[in-house]
């Protein structure tokens, strides 16, 4: 079984609200000294593929990435949790690319990661933490043609040829099954939480050469690279204003505080 | 020729969910802008034909009906192929789903096949006065930005955040028709098999139905510390949930969790306690009647959204909260 997982750096989603800035040139946020970290369901997805591979050792998972040279660090992430081979995609041509297109060109690193050792299975995080789209799996899912699982947080082994996955819903879950190859996203819940990755391994990743490809590495349509291949626009960013029109709850303790507090909310006829 | 604007509604197992008007809603702002436009409301499930005349009046036009019972909450694969099915056959302007589980995997997956784009997850939608000219709306960067977009291809596909529409009210004297769709549903593909679920034994009110909802982060230090806001919520009749570090550590379960990628909901006062108040977390609450939070930290996020704040240390601040309510209620 050959899991690759489709793994996204962005900048630190923690950034406090009065140090996120905007580019007006780009439309994107200005990194500043915010650290470069992997996108939160993405590293829940190379959990959930490890977890896998915990279960049977003869799973290979494989981590890829678009992005400038930087993503690199966060394959290395990815490995030093526990993930096998990695493949990072970056050309200046892939800079500008809307979803649509990076869906194109991780597709077609997929076609070629198969080449080697076909792939059995896609996953990718439920949306990445900065733009928050959600498109990227189904994407590949069409791009491939291969049918698609969403919103799963947990890999289940199933008979030669099949997969399950665990999904939460609503008081409760479903057990899906799909057939190989196939594409899921993944969302989080209990099972999931990322292991930390170890020094050791990160160390011993980034002594390790990583392929990069660019467009001319990957069997790709150069059409669907040009701006007018895009499918989304974006026009307009801004901050979110937020005014605050909080009522501190006045006393000499905090003890009198709670007091204080029940007594304004029955005033304001909230209890 | 008319312009179709596509709300899609899937009513398997249940009634008919809130989130299905609040797309009829978008759906109706964006037709009325056109001004020729009318909305279909396509209805997916099984016997569920019974909630035609909502949908009516609710704001559709039209409701076609597509009845089978493999069409459930689950699978998306058939209803993704009736859509495009349908898109192709009738080339509708437009196609709004639910920012949900069942619309989070079509709408990518519709656009890619109609070779237009997808934007998910409106709050709002700027219509112009056709279709070329539509802006959608929408959070990133976990609400700490506002993008307008705009879809380049021949039909606008989109999600809208549940609770950013309101649902019109009802109004039963609107008409409208009522039809029954001819695609042969069993023979789409559906990859996809249920082979199983499960049910938890649930504990109190659902979060979305809640009134009040007591909720703790990563301040309320351990799981055990859980037991001072369910004895809040029990004396206030409402509900416990959590925050994304609450639900990760496992001191609530996931349904409970608020938030972005949790639960979005609408209670009359959402209590936090202990938690930050990350914007990943405070898009669960933006619908929330009033937000009271109780923070060590007085520059805490959370407080410049909270219409009531007590800066202080939870373990004194909510015996003695608690205490009064107890009294209050008490006193009538
Ligand atoms: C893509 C993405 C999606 C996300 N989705 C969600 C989501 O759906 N829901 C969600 O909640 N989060 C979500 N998050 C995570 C979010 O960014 C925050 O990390 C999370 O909400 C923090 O939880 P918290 O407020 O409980 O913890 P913290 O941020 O650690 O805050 C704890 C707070 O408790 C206070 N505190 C400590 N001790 C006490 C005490 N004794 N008394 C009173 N106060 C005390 C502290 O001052 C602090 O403000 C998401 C993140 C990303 C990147
Ligand atoms: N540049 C990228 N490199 C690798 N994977 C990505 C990239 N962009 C998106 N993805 C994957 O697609 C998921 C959803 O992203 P999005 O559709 O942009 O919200 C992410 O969680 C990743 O798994």
């Amino acid at each position: 079984m050959h899991i690759v997982v489709c793994v996204k750096q962005i900048i630190n989603p923690d950034t406090p609200a009065h140090l996120f800035q905007l580019d007006p040139q780009t439309k994107k946020q200005i990194r500043g000294s915010q650290p470069l970290v992997i996108s939160i369901f993405d590293e829940i997805a190379v959990e959930v593929a490890l977890q896998f591979r915990d279960k049977d050792k003869s799973a290979t998972v494989s981590a890829l990435s678009l992005g400038e040279t930087e993503a690199g660090e966060t394959l290395h992430h990815a490995q030093g949790m526990g993930a096998g081979p990695a493949f990072l995609l970056s050309d200046p041509a892939f800079a500008d690319l809307d979803a649509f297109g990076r869906a194109h060109v991780l597709a077609a690193a997929l076609r070629k990661i198969g080449e080697t050792t076909p792939v059995d299975l896609v996953l990718c995080g439920q949306q990445a933490g900065d733009v928050e789209l959600g498109v990227t799996g189904p994407y590949l899912a069409e791009a491939l043609g291969w049918p698609m699982v969403a919103l799963a947080s947990n890999i289940v082994p199933a008979s030669e040829g099949r997969i399950r996955f665990t999904r939460p819903r609503e008081g409760g879950y479903a057990v899906l099954e799909a057939p190989l190859p196939c594409v899921a996203t993944i969302t989080n819940d209990q099972s999931n939480v990322p292991r930390y990755p170890s020094i050791l391994g990160i160390r011993k990743a980034m002594k390790t050469q990583l392929p990069v490809w660019a467009a001319a590495d990957l069997s790709l349509d150069r059409n669907l690279l040009a701006p007018e291949a895009a499918r989304l626009n974006l026009t307009a960013i801004e901050t979110a204003r937020r005014e605050s029109h909080c009522e501190f709850i006045p006393g000499q303790s905090a003890k009198e505080k709670g007091e204080h507090l029940a007594q304004r909310m029955r005033e304001l006829k909230l209890i | 020729m008319v312009t179709d604007i596509l709300a899609f509604c899937a009513a398997a197992e249940h009634e008919l969910p809130r989130s299905a008007l609040e797309v009829l809603a978008c759906a109706r702002q964006v037709a009325d802008a056109w001004g020729e436009a009318r909305v279909r409301a396509v209805l997916f499930g099984n016997n569920v034909a019974s909630h035609a005349q909502t949908l009516i009046a609710h704001g559709a036009d039209q409701v076609l009906t597509v009845n089978h019972p493999r069409l459930t909450s689950q699978a998306a694969e058939p209803m993704l192929g009736v859509l495009e099915q349908l898109a192709r056959a009738e080339r509708p302007a437009a196609v709004l789903l639910p920012n949900d589980l069942l619309g989070g995997e079509i709408t990518p997956r519709l656009a890619w096949r109609l070779d237009s784009g997808a934007v998910t997850d409106c709050i709002g939608v700027e219509p112009g006065r056709s279709p070329d000219e539509v802006r959608w709306v929408r959070p990133t960067h976990g609400g700490k930005a506002v993008a307008r977009m705009t879809i380049i291809g021949p039909i606008q596909i989109a999600t809208v955040r549940s609770r950013a529409f309101e649902p019109r009210p009802a109004d039963p004297a609107r008409a409208g028709e009522v039809v029954a769709s001819a695609i042969d549903v069993k023979a789409l593909p559906n990859n996809v098999t249920v082979v199983d679920e499960v049910t938890h034994e649930s504990e109190g009110i659902p979060l979305e139905q809640a009134q009040i909802i007591v909720s703790g982060g990563r301040g309320m230090g351990d799981a055990k510390e859980f037991v001072h806001l369910r004895k809040l919520a029990d004396l206030l009749g409402g509900a416990v949930a959590g925050s994304r570090a609450a639900a990760d550590a496992g001191w609530v379960s996931h349904d409970q969790l608020v938030g972005q990628t949790g639960k979005i909901v609408a209670p009359k006062v959402y209590l936090a306690v202990g938690i930050s108040g990350a914007p990943q977390h405070m898009s669960g609450i933006i619908s929330a009647k009033s937000i009271v939070a109780i923070n060590t930290d007085e520059e805490a996020p959370i407080f410049k959204a909270a219409h009531l704040g007590v800066v202080g240390d939870w373990r004194e601040v909510l015996p003695a909260f608690t205490a009064a309510c107890e009294q209050l209620r008490g006193g009538g």
